[in-house]
């Protein structure tokens, strides 16, 4: 084959994606660096914006956590954002965890439709995924007029909406079956005789789980946590609909930072803190864990 | 190992009954005789999808979210399909680094992508807002999922298929209408109607993105804010969700012919 | 006469590693050619060569006299054999046989033809609607066997064509392959990592190790003068006993000293230098125990270890006294002669110095 035929077709979609993700990318950063001034922006280079996010000021407390900056909000919703996501990211694993090592280990005929059943959801409009949340946990809800209607209460309760653990829940449940197909996939490659030598050499059904299954699906596992963690931290539909005041994010913060509040560069200077911080999160995490030796070690 | 009627089975339909159960209220209370999402329900009807068709708004963002998903599906395939064809059959310098750029927008949140498109269309290139600018942060979303999903397929099969072709007499393009299309065709259509459906369904970029034309996710999220139009809502989110799913039974259909088994749960 | 297939100089590297260095070769036209050596010998680089799927970094191949150089597989008098076949799946059987004819302006009721003879030649007339999944691997080979005969090319190419195959149908096969050739005269070049293949349907062998090329020549050739160590443990067993050459002989045999084992005559190899290192070799099937050595006759002590009863022969397993390297022997039970030694019995081994050979390390 000509050595230029490869490039040649490559380029149209690099280029593409070169034009419209990694220029407005540069263009972010570059805006991070520029002042709002008024309904001017100021084409000065100045890391102006960086410095306000990290500026000392007076502690704001926030959950009996001390923010010593004179503007709290970014830091503040981005360690409540990473601290949702998080817990969230926890529980989509396990919750997913069991679903994968049924579908891998469980289902003989018919796994396919399994599949199927699992990708649906996660296909369909993340928007009306989350919407009937609000329908599901609202004051004037299926869940409290279910139960005003069975008589378990008399007056809607109001503390199911519009909170961080309202979010948490939906977060979790918009992301559970994206994460059992990476696990399932590293289940399912487990060579089964390994299973049936650890049972020869005397290992119980629990044993085998936590020697054997549990550490070879560690790949799939891991990857999940990454595929949910790193999107739900920046994710601006859901708390926007379930979180109300109290459930706000950092993505919430972008966009009302982009219209509302009319300052585009502190908003960029946030984005680009807040992607730095989950990559750095991602690679630390990557580290501690040894997944190079993980993956080599599993065959991945 | 039969089946077994055990705890983990009954956790596998507990899973999904949580994973559908919300979703499955919507369609509930479209057809219930009532103003409000609430128990008990109050009889059937069919009159909040009666007013749909009426709704010229709607009908309007149906019909904008309907092209830019169609041009955004072709686009991506057409432009996934020699990349894929590239990224598996040719030497491409740093191949790696490229794949993990084509693939980058599958982590960067699409709240920094829609931001970061804003930038870039308002503050330096002076662009209005249009349809045009929706599509191309759809077209970005949807790339590398066209590109995951051909790149699958064309890997899935034997490149010798191929250089027996070459040998038999056929030049390039002989070999990539006689073979290669042939046997990435699934690949193809399936990638046409995941960029589809990314598209029919995205509403971060959008919100972002949209002119003075709303695609039909705008139009609904604007709708979410008025209890009195709740019905109405519930309603077009129901026939947006049937057809979704139809969309994405059709495309895993279609992708999983042809994969071996064990390939067949990743993307 | 000059060869159908000329192969000069020809290099290959990938990167930091070379395939192939500098190989040079002729097959003749009408040959049954065998490329031979281990996985990583670079003997299938050297057919994607010939076929023009990989082009040479250095050399150049002519076939039938024209320079190959720059001519794509789809204009080449070459058609291969693809070891995984290579059957396209979404065509019928008669589809994937009938691929290449379109290209030899072949088209209509004609080429229904020659499709039709082609699955004769390869035993599946009448098959030619069966779709590709339908079909068993011997079936699988087959069609591929006929989608390149089909274009009646100058040489067909083999890429382990019999490897896919359980041993019975290999061995069948190899009859078919055999006669097939022979019925077409038409120059088969194949490779392949078994011995035993390659002596059987082979005209001549091309022994390969490490992107070169140690030797050409017949079976019988390389079974019986192999040009070095490497090739004579190829092809079967032998037995080898390492030392350094104090005569290169020239018409008569060779000499060698062996350490503890004293000095040990054979024929000579080539590439014999006074002082270099080399091996003393010699057959199982040679070596003989106990009875009267002959005046001139290689002669070394060893103890039994072990014996295998095969039927009208014994293989003896062997370890030397002078360094316990493990020796074996080949002893025929036929007209009465004495049983093998039981094991633990001492036991004196010897061989004509016609027998053994002096090999090059």
């Amino acid at each position: 084959m000509r050595r230029t035929a490869g490039p040649a077709l490559l380029a149209p979609a690099f280029l593409v994606m070169a034009a419209a993700l990694a220029a407005p990318l540069g263009a972010l950063v570059l805006l991070s660096f520029w002042t709002q001034t008024g309904f001017e922006i100021d084409r000065t280079f100045t890391l102006a914006n960086y410095w306000r996010i990290v500026e000392p000021g007076p502690p704001t407390w926030w959950n009996g956590i001390p923010f010593p900056f004179a503007y709290p909000v970014p830091a503040i919703l981005l360690v409540k954002s990473l601290a949702m996501s998080l817990t969230a990211t926890a529980a989509v694993i396990l919750v997913a965890w069991p679903m994968a090592y049924f579908l891998a280990f469980r289902v003989r005929r018919g796994k396919a439709a399994w599949i199927i059943l699992l990708t649906v959801p996660f296909w369909t409009s993340y928007l009306l995924r989350v919407f009937s949340w609000k329908i599901v946990l609202g004051y004037n809800g299926a869940v409290n007029s279910g139960l005003i209607a069975l008589g378990v209460i008399g007056e809607p309760l109001d503390f199911l909406l519009y909170n961080p653990v309202a979010v948490m829940i939906t977060l979790t449940h918009s992301w559970i079956a994206f994460a059992v197909l990476p696990i399932y996939v590293s289940l399912e490659k487990i060579d089964r005789s390994l299973l049936e030598a650890a049972a020869d050499l005397g290992d119980s059904r629990w044993a085998r789980l936590r020697r054997i299954t549990l550490p070879l699906s560690m790949p799939g596992t891991v990857a999940a946590t990454l595929l949910v963690f790193i999107p739900t931290v920046g994710d601006y539909v859901t708390p926007t609909l379930v979180g109300g005041t109290q459930g706000t994010m950092i993505g919430s913060l972008v966009q009302q930072l982009f219209t509302r509040q009319d300052n585009a560069p502190m908003g960029a200077a946030v984005s680009i803190v807040m992607m730095l911080v989950i990559a750095a999160l991602v690679l630390v995490f990557l580290r501690a864990i040894g997944w190079r030796r993980m993956r080599a070690r599993a065959g991945a | 190992m039969s089946p077994r009627r055990d705890a983990l089975t009954w956790y596998a339909v507990a899973f999904v009954a949580f994973l559908y159960g919300p979703v499955l209220l919507m369609p509930l209370f479209s057809f219930n005789d009532s103003n409000f999402a609430t128990f008990p329900l109050a009889g059937f009807t069919t009159r909040h999808y009666a007013g749909m068709a009426a709704n010229i708004s709607m009908m309007e963002a149906l019909r904008n979210s309907l092209t830019v998903a169609l041009g955004v599906s072709a686009a991506a395939t057409a432009l996934a399909l020699p990349a894929a064809l590239a990224l598996t059959r040719h030497r491409i310098p740093g191949r790696a680094l490229v794949t993990g750029f084509m693939m980058l927008p599958l982590v960067v949140p699409s709240i920094v992508l829609g931001v970061a498109l804003l930038v870039i269309l308002i503050r330096i290139l002076g662009v209005q807002l249009s349809l045009w600018t929706v599509a191309a942060g759809h077209l970005v979303v949807a790339l590398p999922f066209s590109l995951a999903v051909l790149m699958s397929r064309l890997e899935g099969f034997d490149p010798s298929l191929e250089e027996a072709s070459g040998d038999l007499g056929a030049g390039g393009f002989g070999t990539f209408r006689r073979v290669t299309l042939p046997l990435a065709l699934p690949g193809v259509i399936s990638s046409l109607l995941l960029a589809f459906i990314i598209s029919f369904d995205e509403f971060v970029i959008s919100f972002f993105l949209t002119g003075t034309r709303n695609t039909l996710p705008v139009f609904l999220f604007s709708q979410l804010r008025f209890p009195n139009r709740l019905p109405g809502t519930l309603a077009l989110g129901s026939l947006i969700l049937f057809g979704s799913a139809l969309l994405v039974i059709l495309t895993e259909v279609i992708r999983r012919r042809g994969l071996p088994a064990d390939r067949a749960g990743g993307l | 006469m000059t060869p159908l297939i000329e192969i000069d100089r020809v290099a290959k590297r990938f990167g930091p590693v070379t395939a192939l260095e500098g190989v040079s070769l002729g097959i003749a036209a009408g040959e049954f050619f065998a490329l031979l050596g281990p996985s990583g010998c670079g003997k299938t680089t050297l057919l994607r060569i010939l076929a023009g799927i990989e082009t040479p970094t250095a050399g150049r191949v002519r076939i039938d006299g024209q320079d190959m150089t720059g001519v794509p597989p789809n204009r080449r008098p070459t058609n291969m054999v693809f070891q995984s076949y290579a059957i396209f799946p979404h065509l019928s059987v008669a589809e994937n046989v009938g691929y290449g004819l379109r290209y030899q302006g072949v088209r209509g009721a004609a080429a229904a033809a020659r499709v039709e003879e082609a699955l004769a030649m390869v035993q599946m007339r009448g098959l030619g609607g069966r779709a590709a999944h339908q079909l068993s691997g011997g079936q699988r080979q087959r069609v591929a066997l006929a989608r390149a005969l089909v274009l009646r090319p100058k040489v067909l190419l083999l890429d382990e064509p019999l490897s896919a195959l359980d041993k019975k149908l290999r061995e069948e096969m190899q009859v078919e392959l055999r006669a097939l050739q022979a019925g077409l005269g038409i120059t088969f070049v194949f490779v392949t990592h078994d011995q035993d293949e390659a002596l059987a349907l082979s005209d001549r062998i091309a022994v390969m190790e490490g992107g070169r090329i140690l030797q050409t020549d017949t079976p019988e050739g390389l079974y019986l003068r192999p040009s070095d160590a490497r090739v004579a443990g190829f092809f079967g067993t032998m037995n080898l006993i390492p030392g350094t050459v104090t005569d290169p002989g020239g018409p008569g045999p060779a000499e060698l000293d062996g350490g503890p084992f004293g000095r040990l005559r054979g024929l000579p190899g080539p590439g014999l230098a006074a002082g270099a290192a080399a091996v003393a070799a010699v057959r199982p099937e040679r070596l003989r125990i106990g009875g009267a050595p002959g005046a001139g006759a290689n002669r070394l002590a060893a103890r039994v270890s072990a014996r295998t009863f095969l039927g009208d022969r014994s293989l003896v397993h062997l370890r030397a006294a002078a360094d316990g390297r493990a020796l074996v022997a080949l002893v025929a039970h036929a007209g009465g002669a004495a049983a093998p030694p039981e094991p633990g019995a001492e036991v004196t081994l010897w061989w004509e110095a016609a027998s053994g050979l002096i090999l090059s390390a």
